[in-house]
């Protein structure tokens, strides 16, 4: 057994005996749900522990007044300061958001699990240089209109995860007050490119829509750069389907 | 264009393939070195890809994503809920992921999103293409489905 494997099993009931203690929720629904019993947990293979542990629908975070404590062990209001309020931006345009209370650790850890996928293109290394099509982090930081029903600010998932997409010694925010100017991002691509040493490795992304906007603004002008391998364009945070956040 | 919290309408589904299409003609960037990444704001881990052309003699012109060494995958039959693994079935995405969930219950998680499983190492799915995500009335059905079980 590998160590990697041996970390996740051990893991995997640590946390699976911690909610069970904790979430009122979640024991309810594995006592109804679960094949097994308790009594079992230690002495099942992981594989079948895996397939078999009841799930909680993504969709039962979308915030409700009345049932949002159940989604939380913590009394957030005695120990606000250990904690951070997530919001999901609501890809399918959908109205709620759906809201996480996580400790300040499991904010870290989430943070390290982004920046080490969206370094996987560049072999694991850090990118020298990156043109991004997001807000810079501090523009979206601010506590969103719900915080006043949750009771504790309540911020965006994504000024979380954004400062590290594209993790560049030097890094570009291309928006500024929500605008974007494309053919002042493609003139400083440009000059960037030109300058680039031989082993730097530059990088351009973010919204989806907006890259690909930016994409087709370089065919409209047949504007053309010949970046070559030292490039790498990586988008994130859905958008394919054309529609981003809420309905407009 | 402008972005409004996050908000933004293109009013036309983009196609992936035109998408790295437009990449390498006006950018000179190969279809390599493009990636998408994937995640949902209920779990704690990030799956990033890399966009194939053909993908062990197929041709998928999609982005391939993998799972991070801490979260395990299990994709659902849509009308059973029961966990399959051969390659190129579809299924709904369940997520198993015991760190960073110290204060919610994120330990197992199902979204709404359909995805092709790509590879799997004894019954471990290593990587998957995001398909689409069920409509709003799926995953009603799926919510009555589980409760039944």
């Amino acid at each position: 057994m590998s160590l990697e494997k041996d970390k996740f099993d051990k893991k995997l009931r640590e946390a699976l005996y911690y909610q069970l203690e904790r979430s009122q929720l979640y024991r309810y629904m594995f006592d109804k749900l679960s094949p097994i019993s308790i009594s079992e947990l230690d002495n099942i293979p992981t594989k079948t522990l895996i397939e078999v542990l009841p799930f909680i629908l993504t969709d039962m975070f979308k915030f409700k007044k009345g049932v949002f404590h159940l989604l939380t062990y913590i009394d957030i209001k005695n120990s606000a300061s250990d904690f951070v309020v997530t919001l999901s931006s609501g890809t399918t345009g959908e109205t709620s958001k759906s809201v996480e209370i996580r400790s300040k650790k499991d904010v870290h850890f989430i943070v390290k699990e982004f920046e080490t996928a969206l370094k996987m293109l560049n072999k694991g290394k850090e990118y020298d240089v990156s043109f991004i099509f997001f807000p810079h982090p501090r523009e979206i930081s601010q506590p969103e209109p719900l915080s006043r029903y949750i009771g504790l600010p309540a911020y965006p998932f994504l000024s979380i995860v954004i400062g590290v997409h594209l993790k560049a010694k030097e890094m570009n925010y291309v928006l500024k007050n929500g605008k974007v100017d494309f053919e002042e991002v493609f003139k400083r691509i440009a000059r960037r490119v030109l300058k680039l040493e031989k082993n730097e490795k530059i990088a351009i992304g973010g919204s989806t829509i907006l890259t690909y906007r930016f994409l087709e603004y370089m065919e409209e002008k047949n504007l053309k750069l010949k970046i070559g391998e030292r490039g790498f364009v990586q988008v994130g945070a859905g958008g394919w389907s054309g529609r981003k956040g809420r309905k407009t | 264009m402008e972005w409004e919290k996050g908000s933004q309408n293109l009013g036309r589904i983009i196609s992936k393939k035109r998408f790295v299409d437009l990449v390498e003609k006006y950018l000179g960037i190969p279809f390599h070195n493009v990636g998408d990444n994937y995640g949902f704001s209920e779990g704690t881990s990030s799956y990033n890809s890399r966009f194939f052309r053909e993908y062990k003699g197929k041709e998928i012109n999609d982005f391939i994503h993998f799972r991070s060494e801490n979260v395990r995958i299990v994709v659902l039959e849509p009308e059973t809920l029961t966990p399959i693994y051969e390659p190129g079935r579809i299924g709904f995405l369940k997520v198993i992921s015991p760190f960073g969930i110290s204060s919610y219950p994120g330990l197992s998680l199902l979204t709404p999103d359909l995805v092709e499983i790509v590879d799997v190492e004894n019954n471990d799915i290593l990587s998957f293409r995001v398909i689409g995500r069920a409509k709003k009335s799926e995953i009603k059905g799926c919510g009555v489905k589980f409760g039944k079980d």
